[in-house]
C-alpha cells in the first residue's frame, strides 16, 4: 500500500494567492547587477505598502503546462476540481512575463495560446536623458521588431537606489497582472453564462470556482467572497449519490475554507462563522455509504480544526474572539468527532486486516480531481468487475483505519489545542473538563503514568473546589493508574485520599489495601483489573 | 422538562444537584462546572441590567444546554435542558428559575437550616423535582 493520505487541506488550497510573474534573462549567478535587481524585488523594505507578487525565473528549459484541450461547450465533465489547476495558477501559470532583453519571439512562442503578458524591460548602466530623440526611436523599433506594446517596455538604470526602481517596476507589472486577470474571469464569466442549471452543474461550480479564485489572485476579497459563495450554493443543487458523495463533500471543505478565510481576512469573523454553522448543519447528514461512517466523522472533526486554526490564526491579534466565543470551542468538536470516528473505527474496522491484492489505493495520488475514489480509475471491462474493486476499495480504507490511523494523538492534540485556547480566554474549569479527557484518552492509548499525572492534578482542582461527586469518579481512575504503573507512593496517598469518599465494602477494601502495603504485600487489585496483579510483583518487597 | 437542577455557593461548591437520568448526572455536573467559568466572566464585566438575575445560555453541547442564573448574594442556579427540546421558550426558563429562587428563600428562612450546608429540604426538592418532571 503506497502511503495513502485521508482527507485533508491541501497546500495550494491554503496559501493565500498572488499573481505570478515570470522573469527570463536574469543571470542571477553570474551576474552581480542581476543578482541585485532580483534582490530587489525581494527586499522586505517597505513590504507592507507594495504590491505583493510572486516572482519565479523562467529559464529556457521552463516548459509551460500544456493547455486544456479546446473542447465543444459546453460538455460534461467526470469530476468538479481538477487537482491541477489552483497549483498551475499559483505556481506555473504566469500573468505577466518580464524579459530582461531575451529573445522575445521565443517566449511569445512557448505561451502560444496564452493570454500572458509580455513585458521587457531593458537595464541601462547610464541614467536616460530627459529629451533624448535617439533613444525613443530605438525604443519605437525595438517594440516594433518585438511586436510589443510601447506601454510594455521598460528601462531600469542600474544606479544606486534600484530599490525604488523595483518598486515602480511592481506596481507596473502588478496593474498588467490585475488586467490579466480580469481579462480571464471575462473569458470564464462568458463560458458560464451558456450553461443551463439543470444539466451542468459541475461545470457551474467549477466556473464559479475559477472565478472567485481569479478575483482571489487579483486581491479583490469582496468579489472573491461572492463567487465562492455563489459556487457553494450551486454544489449544494448537486443531486449526491453514494459514487459522488465523497467528491462533494471534498469540494464543499474546500470552497467553506476559501470563505471562511476570505470573511476572517475582511474581518466579518460573525458572517464566518454563520456560514460555518450552516455548511456543517447541511453535511452532518450527509453520512454517505454507511461501512465509511468513519469517514464521515474524519471530515467533520476535520471541517472544526480547519475552522478553529482559521479562527485562531486570524483574531490572535484583534479581539474578535471572545470567552463564550473561541477557537477552543471548535477544536472541542474536533476532538468530539475524533472520538466518534474512533468509535466508528473500531466497530466497522477491528477486522480489516488485509489489504486487498487489487490495491485500489495505489493511484491516490494521480487522481485528476479532488475527492475522486483512486480505484475508480481501474480500468473496468463490466459491472461485476466494477463492483468487485468498489468492495475492494471500500476494504482497503477500512484497512488503513484500522491500522494506520493513530486516533488517540489526533484526540490528544485537539484536545491540547482547545485546553490551549481555553486558558486564554480565561476558561479555567473549561480547561479541567478537557484535561480530564484528555486523560481519558491517554488512559485508551496505554499511557497510564501520563493520565495519572493528569488526572490526579485534576483531582485536586475538583476536589478543592467541593465538587465531590467528580472528586470520587476522578479517584477511582486514578487508583486504576496507580495500580497498573504499580507506582506505590500515589497507590497509598490515593488510597488515603479516597477514604475520604467511600463508604461499606470499598471503604474496607481501601483501608486492607494500605495495611497490605504496610506489610510489604500485594494490594487488592481495583475493579476490572484482576489480571493485573503481576505489576505489583517485586515492588513492594523492595521498601 | 429539565434534565438537570443544580444550587453552587458563592464559593462554586455545589450544593444541591438532582437530574432526572442518573446515569449522566456525572457528565452534568462536569458540563455545570465548567460553566461556572461564564458566570464568573459575566458578573466580572457586569450585566447590563443588575436586577435581572437571569444569565440566559451559558453553554451548549450536542447533548445538553446549560441555563444560568445568580442572586445578589452570587449563589448561582443552574439548569440543565435537552439540546433536542426546542419547545422550551426563554420564558420558561426564566419561570423556572423564579420557582427555584423563591424556594430557596423559603429555605433560608428556615431557622434549623445552617447557610452553607449541602441542601436536604424536601420542601426544595419537591420544588426542583417538579421542574425536572415539568407538572408543579
Amino acid at each position: 500500500m503506497v502511503d495513502y493520505r485521508e482527507f485533508d487541506f491541501p497546500a495550494e488550497l491554503c496559501c493565500s494567492p498572488s499573481p505570478l510573474i515570470a522573469i527570463a534573462g536574469l543571470d542571477t549567478v553570474n551576474n552581480a547587477i542581476h543578482r541585485t535587481i532580483w534582490d530587489a524585488f525581494h527586499s522586505p523594505v517597505g513590504r507592507d505598502s507594495r504590491a505583493v507578487l510572486n516572482f519565479f525565473h523562467l529559464t529556457s528549459e521552463y516548459k509551460f503546462p500544456s493547455l486544456s484541450e479546446k473542447r465543444v461547450m459546453p460538455y460534461i465533465p467526470k469530476g468538479i476540481l481538477k487537482r491541477n489547476w489552483l497549483e498551475k495558477h499559483i505556481r506555473y501559470d504566469p500573468a505577466v512575463v518580464v524579459n530582461f532583453l531575451r529573445l522575445v519571439q521565443s517566449i511569445r512562442l512557448s505561451l502560444e495560446g496564452r493570454k500572458s503578458r509580455i513585458v521587457v524591460v531593458l537595464i541601462q548602466k547610464l541614467m536616460p536623458a530627459v529629451d533624448d530623440n535617439i533613444t525613443t526611436e530605438r525604443a519605437a523599433s525595438l517594440c516594433d521588431a518585438c511586436t510589443l506594446n510601447p506601454k510594455a517596455l521598460f528601462i531600469l538604470p542600474v544606479v544606486d537606489n534600484i530599490h525604488g526602481y523595483a518598486i515602480r517596476l511592481e506596481n507596473a507589472f502588478y496593474d498588467l497582472a490585475q488586467n490579466y486577470y480580469q481579462q480571464q474571469i471575462r473569458a470564464v464569466k462568458s463560458k458560464l453564462e451558456n450553461l443551463s442549471k439543470t444539466s451542468h452543474q459541475y461545470l457551474i461550480v467549477r466556473y464559479s470556482f475559477k472565478i472567485g479564485f481569479y478575483n482571489e489572485l487579483r486581491q479583490d476579497h469582496h468579489n472573491a467572497h461572492k463567487h465562492y459563495h455563489q459556487c457553494y450554493m450551486s454544489l449544494l443543487e448537486i443531486r449526491t449519490f453514494d459514487t459522488n458523495i465523497y467528491e462533494v463533500k471534498v469540494v464543499a471543505a474546500y470552497i467553506v475554507y476559501k470563505i471562511s478565510r476570505l470573511l476572517f481576512a475582511m474581518k466579518r469573523a460573525r458572517d464566518a462563522l454563520t456560514q460555518f454553522n450552516s455548511h456543517v448543519n447541511v453535511f452532518k447528514s450527509m453520512i454517505g455509504p454507511p461501512e465509511l461512517m468513519f469517514e464521515h466523522y474524519a471530515w467533520l472533526s476535520k471541517q472544526f480544526s480547519m475552522f478553529a486554526s482559521l479562527f485562531d490564526e486570524t483574531t490572535s491579534e484583534s479581539s474578535t474572539a471572545t470567552q463564550a466565543l473561541n477557537p477552543g470551542f471548535f477544536f472541542k468538536e474536533a476532538a468530539d468527532y475524533a472520538k466518534k470516528r474512533k468509535t466508528c473505527a473500531y466497530d466497522i474496522c477491528q477486522d480489516a486486516n488485509i489489504y486487498p491484492a487489487s490495491d485500489p489505493l495505489h493511484e491516490w495520488n494521480n487522481i485528476e480531481f479532488y475527492g475522486q475514489r483512486p480505484w475508480r480509475l481501474i480500468k473496468t471491462l463490466n459491472s461485476l468487475d466494477f463492483n468487485i474493486i468498489e468492495a475492494d476499495g471500500v476494504q482497503a480504507l477500512k484497512f488503513y483505519e484500522n491500522t494506520k490511523v493513530d486516533h488517540s494523538k489526533a484526540i490528544i492534540s485537539f484536545l491540547g489545542n482547545a485546553m490551549k485556547q481555553f486558558k486564554h480566554y480565561k476558561c479555567p474549569r473549561m480547561r479541567n473538563l478537557l484535561a480530564v479527557q484528555m486523560a481519558d484518552e491517554y488512559y485508551n492509548a496505554k499511557d497510564y503514568s501520563k493520565a495519572l499525572t493528569l488526572w490526579s492534578h485534576m483531582l485536586w482542582d475538583y476536589r478543592d473546589e467541593g465538587w465531590e461527586a467528580i472528586a470520587h469518579e476522578l479517584v477511582n481512575k486514578c487508583l486504576k493508574c496507580a495500580y497498573l504503573t504499580a507506582s506505590v507512593q500515589n497507590y497509598v496517598e490515593l488510597n488515603l485520599e479516597a477514604l475520604k469518599y467511600y463508604k461499606n465494602i470499598d471503604l474496607q477494601k481501601a483501608l486492607n489495601n494500605i495495611g497490605s502495603i504496610i506489610q510489604r504485600q500485594i494490594p487488592e487489585p481495583e475493579k476490572h483489573l484482576r489480571n493485573m496483579r503481576k505489576m505489583f510483583d517485586g515492588r513492594v518487597e523492595k521498601m | 422538562m429539565a434534565l438537570c437542577v443544580a444550587v453552587v455557593s458563592k464559593e462554586n461548591a455545589p450544593k444541591y444537584v438532582t437530574s432526572l437520568n442518573p446515569e449522566d448526572e456525572l457528565q452534568i455536573q462536569y458540563e455545570i462546572h465548567s460553566s461556572i467559568d461564564f458566570v464568573e466572566e459575566k458578573l466580572k464585566t457586569g450585566k447590563k441590567d443588575m436586577r435581572d438575575l437571569y444569565l440566559g445560555l451559558l453553554y451548549s453541547t450536542e447533548d445538553h444546554k446549560v441555563y444560568g442564573y445568580v442572586t445578589n448574594t452570587k449563589v448561582k442556579f443552574f439548569v440543565v435542558i435537552d439540546s433536542s427540546n426546542l419547545l422550551l421558550r426563554d420564558n420558561e426558563i426564566r419561570f423556572m428559575f423564579r420557582k427555584l429562587h423563591t424556594a430557596y428563600t423559603d429555605l433560608m428562612c428556615n431557622p434549623f437550616y445552617i447557610p452553607g450546608d449541602y441542601i436536604t429540604s424536601e420542601n426544595f426538592n419537591k420544588v426542583a423535582r417538579g421542574i425536572l418532571t415539568g407538572n408543579s
